[in-house]
């Protein structure tokens, strides 16, 4: 129950025959008992003249998933099962973070009959949001007091990563088809295949010229290539405390999430198997075995529940993983961060099983800040700043030459630059076959 | 809820229908049922208090000295019960107004006890005069100007004996004793009987004749009181001197019968209906936080992510070096960057070393090489200024260099 602002307006305008009657009677307190006994008779009425908000049935229409800064419509259907017309509001109890336009509608619902409520939501955070219950007041005929009752009508939406780094697919799409067969000007490497012969045209390489073929056509041949297809990319993300850190507003595991999605589309296009693991101390969530657009939708869903975990990455158990996965030579891609040697000593310690093994990238995101800082020297504050900058870069620096030294590639790059900079380096490997 | 009347959605629409009786809210009779027990605590809390208050008040010894209503040993209940029984009726007027409305009505004896002195002489005056009959309780030296003024205290009898009548007045014959207390002398020229007397011209009791009654004076007040009416002959003199008549206007003046003087005070000046308006302005600023404050459902939970700035560790460490004036080590790390983008600029191998970088530099600028040496190396800061003016020479160097390999000029301020 509860009373609306009618009601206090009703109650304050008891002044009048307070002051009126009052004066005329001599006895203002019984004018007053006696108005605020009207007052709550009339309310009384009202609340039993108001329709019951728990004969409401309540049902909902939700897509079942959205990309994040999308804007979706989420139906609240609510039956009247009672015999009196429902006039109140209703607050559709969304968690802030599903982004309702509005929580609150005014609805008319007459007897035996449904309306829809329909709220606009536009998430602001990846995962799962959740409404559990719609909570309705019905108002009484005078609209003085209300009938408040809170219905259990759970739903949900899944908000998947946005895929901001899908802009860069195209230009790096076109780059992988210039590998392609299609043009004869290529890197020839020792992973490259042969694919066919075809007529010599004016800017070949004269090096591709098949001599023996050119002998049997009586016209120059020349052989082509193509870059090797059916290698397998294996992708491991770090969810541990590290990918927490925001870098320009943006946690790492998002930037994370944008550069795995990038190359896992690129690669799946250039004909290669991708597998998603996410790890910490256990795994966060695995696709394995899809291909195509199921690939993505399937990696999309899976990442849409993943949160950082504030606990320390076991990298021992990454090899053990990659195994599960895999025994063949694949490219392994470790998205985590190289801060400072003592925080990577564990990333350090299993590479040398993984280089043995695999051809393998760390891909880590640089704070762009640390490089601002590092150049802005005005005052004596920003001269401290800019040499506990230096030092952020020197050690990165450091470990990511110990990463080197230990036979695998690194791509550093800001939150921006470090998809496109995967993608880049994935196609330069390729290019050089060496998956 | 219907199955036929759901709406045909798509399959990436999830559709929920909840059931039946899914009402989290409480039912007002669930409420009531929960609330039954602290229901019960506060009506027998209620219940002590009001018997307590009841059961204790029979023994107050407060209430007005005299009251016929008061039942404490310094009321006078006894008394006026026994008149009543007596069939004289005991009227307790309101105040001033209303007992001298009473008193004008014939057959009315007045008993006035007013130590205090609340009335003004006109008033007691008027009062007096209005009466039949009056009986003054312990009239104070004042009273006895104004209304006898031939009779004058004559202070406390000596002992505390009881004083017999010896007098011819049918009440005090009556009663042949009294208890002793303040006596009273007159003017043997005035027309007055003395009853009780202390010794030769002092008596406890004195009657004047007015003009259509009499003014009797009761030095000992308390002779009324439950505590002493009892006590010698009391009672029966109180029941003699009260009971003459068939009314009795029992008249105990109080704060309230003072005559104002002077301008109205604010509790005149206000409207009646000041109060009642206040309070329900009170009463609406209630119903009014009610309405605000009454929750629109229960709060919505949620796990937020926590926020972890990556630039935090960074700033903690430059605050660090400031706090403890870790000067060397920060321009080191300057250096130690400076070197490095030196060598590049100066295509230098990565494993050149320290002074190989230095002596390609100072050549490149043309600068003597211990100056360099000094930026790079050498100067241990001594000072916060020597920090910031090494730091400066630092990004100068760094653009020097970079200008003096490439003689372009630079698109870029570093």
């Amino acid at each position: 129950m509860t009373v609306s602002g009618r009601f206090v307006a009703l109650v304050a305008f008891g002044v009048v025959p307070v002051i009126v009657l009052g004066s005329i009677t001599g006895e203002p307190g019984v004018v007053l008992g006696l108005w605020l006994v009207f007052c709550v008779l009339l309310g009384v009425l009202d609340l039993s003249l108001a329709a019951s908000p728990r004969q409401l049935g309540t049902a909902r229409s939700i897509p079942a998933r959205t990309r994040l800064g999308e804007t979706v419509t989420s139906e609240l259907y609510l039956t009247n099962r009672g015999s009196r017309t429902l006039r109140g509001v209703v607050r559709d109890a969304w968690q802030p973070s599903a982004g309702p336009a509005t929580n609150r509608s005014r609805v008319t619902i007459p007897a035996r009959e449904r309306r829809v409520v329909p709220v606009e939501l536009t998430p602001f955070r990846r995962g799962e949001r959740r409404v559990e219950h719609v909570t309705v007041r019905s108002s009484g005929p005078l609209g003085l007091c209300s009938r408040q009752a809170t219905l259990r009508s759970p739903g949900q939406l899944r908000v998947l990563p946005p895929f901001h780094a899908r802009k860069h697919l195209p230009s790096r799409l076109a780059r992988l088809r210039e590998l392609d067969g299609a043009t004869s000007v290529m890197v020839r490497g020792q992973g490259t295949e042969f694919d066919s012969l075809r007529e010599y045209v004016r800017g070949d390489d004269v090096r591709s010229i098949d001599w023996r073929a050119t002998a049997r056509r009586r016209d120059v041949v020349v052989r082509t290539w193509r870059p090797e297809r059916d290698r397998r990319v294996v992708i491991v993300l770090d969810t541990g405390r590290t990918s927490a850190a925001r870098v320009a507003d943006e946690p790492r595991i998002d930037t994370a999430f944008e550069a795995s999605l990038l190359l896992a589309a690129l690669a799946t296009r250039a004909g290669d198997r991708v597998d998603f693991v996410a790890y910490d101390r256990r795994v966060r969530g695995r696709v394995q075995g899809a291909t195509g657009a199921d690939l993505l939708a399937k990696l999309v869903d899976s990442m849409a529940g993943i949160d950082p975990e504030l606990i320390e990455m076991d990298w021992a158990a990454v090899p053990g993983q990659v195994r599960n996965i895999t025994t063949q030579h694949s490219l392994v891609v470790l998205l985590t961060s190289i801060d400072a040697p003592g925080a990577s000593t564990g990333l350090l310690s299993v590479l040398p099983q993984l280089t043995s093994r695999h051809t393998v990238v760390v891909a880590s995101v640089t704070d762009p800040f640390a490089l601002e800082a590092s150049r802005t020297r005005g005052n004596r504050e920003e001269v401290y700043l800019a040499a506990a900058a230096e030092r952020a870069l020197l050690d990165q620096a450091r470990v990511s030459a110990a990463v080197r030294q230990l036979g695998a590639e690194v791509v550093t790059g800001s939150p921006e630059e470090l998809p496109p900079a995967l993608a880049d380096s994935y196609i330069a490997l390729k290019a050089a076959g060496r998956l | 809820m219907t199955a036929t009347k759901l709406p045909t959605r798509a399959d990436a629409y999830a559709f929920v229908n909840a059931g039946e009786n899914d009402v989290t809210t409480p039912r007002a009779r669930t409420v009531a049922r929960r609330a039954v027990f602290w229901l019960g605590v506060a009506v027998v809390a209620v219940i002590v208090v009001v018997a307590t208050l009841l059961l204790t008040r029979g023994g107050s010894t407060d209430g007005a000295e005299l009251d016929p209503a008061n039942p404490a040993p310094t009321g006078a209940k006894a008394t006026a019960e026994v008149l009543r029984a007596q069939g004289v009726d005991v009227i307790l007027p309101d105040g001033y107004d209303d007992a001298l409305a009473e008193a004008r009505r014939s057959g009315t004896t007045l008993a006035l006890y007013d130590p205090a002195g609340y009335l003004t002489d006109e008033r007691l005056t008027e009062l007096v005069d209005a009466a039949g009959s009056t009986v003054l309780f312990g009239p104070t030296f004042g009273q006895l100007q104004s209304v006898a003024s031939g009779v004058f205290a004559a202070g406390a009898s000596d002992n505390d004996d009881a004083l017999s009548a010896e007098c011819d007045l049918p009440a005090a014959e009556r009663a042949e004793t009294l208890s002793p207390g303040p006596t009273f002398r007159f003017d043997p020229t005035t027309d007055a009987t003395g009853c009780f007397p202390a010794d030769s011209d002092r008596f406890a009791v004195v009657q004047l004749s007015t003009g259509d009654g009499d003014l009797t004076l009761v030095g000992p007040a308390d002779v009324v009181s439950n505590d002493s009416v009892i006590r010698h002959g009391n009672a029966a003199f109180a029941l003699g001197v009260l009971g003459e008549t068939d009314r009795l206007l029992w008249y105990l003046p109080t704060l309230a019968d003072v005559e104002s003087t002077g301008p109205p005070d604010i509790a005149q000046l206000t409207p009646i209906w000041l109060v009642p308006t206040t309070s329900l302005l009170g009463i609406t600023v209630l119903v009014a936080m009610f309405w605000r404050g009454r929750r629109f459902g229960p709060l919505v939970a949620e796990d937020l992510p926590v926020t972890v700035p990556a630039g935090e560790t960074l700033e903690g460490r430059a605050r660090l070096y400031q706090r403890i004036s870790a000067r060397t080590r920060a321009v080191d790390a300057l250096r130690i960057g400076a070197l490095g983008r030196l060598g590049r600029t100066l295509g230098l191998p990565r494993t050149a070393t320290v002074y190989e970088v230095t002596d390609a530099c100072a050549a490149a600028l043309g600068r003597p090489r211990e100056d360099i040496r000094g930026i790079l190396v050498d100067t241990i800061p001594e000072s916060e200024r020597d920090v910031v003016s090494l730091s400066d020479a630092l990004a100068e160097l760094e653009r020097d260099t970079a200008a003096a390999v490439d003689p372009r000029p630079p698109s870029r301020p570093s």
